[in-house]
């Protein structure tokens, strides 16, 4: 009896020990909003290294997930160069982040050269990971202590002429504002990330 | 009277070998029809239509009078990973289109190139499912009307049960026997 209870026991723990495994890795693997964005180090687009910390605004941080090949990171460009030219002194910076493999670190630091906002290059998309997102564009909004606020688009079409919602550009002014955010997730269609681990299943 | 049984013979040959070449040129002509019509309908451009936020969502209702599993593709002409697995869903259309399954791809992209660069990668993939070109006014509404977790990345591959529920959903390349493996788990049994 001693041992059937010793067992139950062991077992009891063992649960919830691996309970507690996968309960943090989910926690890990995803910047749902709600959730606080640990601080990372990573190059920029010439070779510096940075970390959010040094990186971040006084009042937020725009993380925009970024390619230099994505048609859809294309048209939405200038409306995320716009944003940071019109929100940096607001105290907002906004961060690109380029974590396809598939991208070179020229071609990265060339497309960087044309645009107002400081881009990192994510090696094994480790960052992509850390936070859970998934393609290009895709944005996540931080608070001054990079609690993620918003999460996921731009705006409400890739065509600017057609655009009738501005999620982002909302949630930024509701967060300048200390308002609630209306919408704070908001899907997107985009180009799929290009993982190296992807490649090699 | 000698010459007659001589002309019926004659008269019965030249009706035989009438016969013969008739029937030979009918066989040529109806070959050479079956060939062009392989050849048209291996020539021919898909027809690519626009599909709007109403459209989608009718779309993706099943009809309870005739239930069958629906496997949804979003992609565009722009998109290397979509393109990659492109083969492989025409060959699962293919092969299970008769078994039961319908299969419509929608692509993602611009609406400028609806007669141009997606029916001409369509007939270089020999693709013959029905194919759209999402156009919407508001496109997280229609990533909402698609599935409350997709977050919008391509390609994406979705498959809904006869009921319309979501049973086996894939962003990014799909591989063909977990595809296969959810086809056949929702497929209408004989």
């Amino acid at each position: 009896m001693k041992k059937f209870s010793a067992f139950m026991l062991a077992l009891a723990v063992s649960l919830v020990v691996l309970s507690g495994l996968v309960f943090n890795r989910a926690a890990n693997a995803n910047a749902s909003v709600g959730s606080t964005v640990a601080d990372f180090k990573l190059s920029d687009s010439n070779g510096k290294e940075q970390s959010l910390t040094s990186l971040k605004g006084k009042k937020g941080t725009l993380l925009v997930f970024y390619s230099t090949r994505c048609p859809w990171v294309k048209a939405y460009a200038e409306r995320i160069n716009q944003i940071a030219k019109d929100y940096q002194a607001k105290g907002i910076n906004v961060v690109g982040i380029n974590s396809n493999y598939t991208e070179t670190e020229e071609d990265i630091k060339t497309n960087a050269a044309t645009l107002s906002f400081p881009m990192l290059v994510d090696k094994g998309s480790k960052i992509a990971d850390q936070l859970g997102a998934g393609h290009t564009p895709e944005t996540f909004l931080l608070d001054s202590v990079n609690k993620v606020v918003y999460h996921g688009a731009i705006d409400n079409n890739k065509d600017e002429s057609m655009v009738t919602k501005k999620f982002l550009r909302d949630a930024i002014d509701a967060t300048l504002e200390g308002r609630a955010i209306e919408k704070a997730d908001v899907p997107a269609i985009g180009c799929t990330i290009k993982r190296p681990q992807a490649q090699k299943q | 009277m000698r010459l007659k049984p001589l002309l019926i013979f004659s008269l019965f040959s030249v009706l035989i070998f009438s016969v013969f070449v008739f029937e030979a040129d009918a066989q040529k002509a109806s070959k050479t029809k079956t060939r062009k019509n392989v050849t048209s309908s291996k020539t021919k451009t898909p027809v690519v239509q626009t599909l709007d936020l109403e459209g989608l969502k009718k779309l993706l209702q099943r009809d309870a009078n005739n239930p069958r599993p629906l496997l949804v593709n979003f992609w565009a002409t722009w998109c290397d990973p979509c393109r990659e697995e492109f083969p492989d869903l025409v060959k699962i259309d293919n092969e299970y289109r008769a078994k039961g399954l319908d299969f419509v791809i929608i692509s993602l992209d611009d609406l400028a190139d609806i007669k141009t660069s997606v029916p001409q990668f369509l007939k270089e993939m020999k693709a013959t499912m029905p194919s759209y070109l999402l156009h919407v006014e508001d496109q997280s509404e229609a990533i909402a009307a698609v599935s409350t977790t997709w977050g919008g990345g391509l390609p994406a591959t979705f498959l809904f049960d006869p009921q319309g529920q979501i049973a086996f959903s894939k962003t990014g390349i799909v591989r063909p026997s977990e595809l296969k493996d959810a086809i056949n788990k929702v497929l209408p049994t004989k």
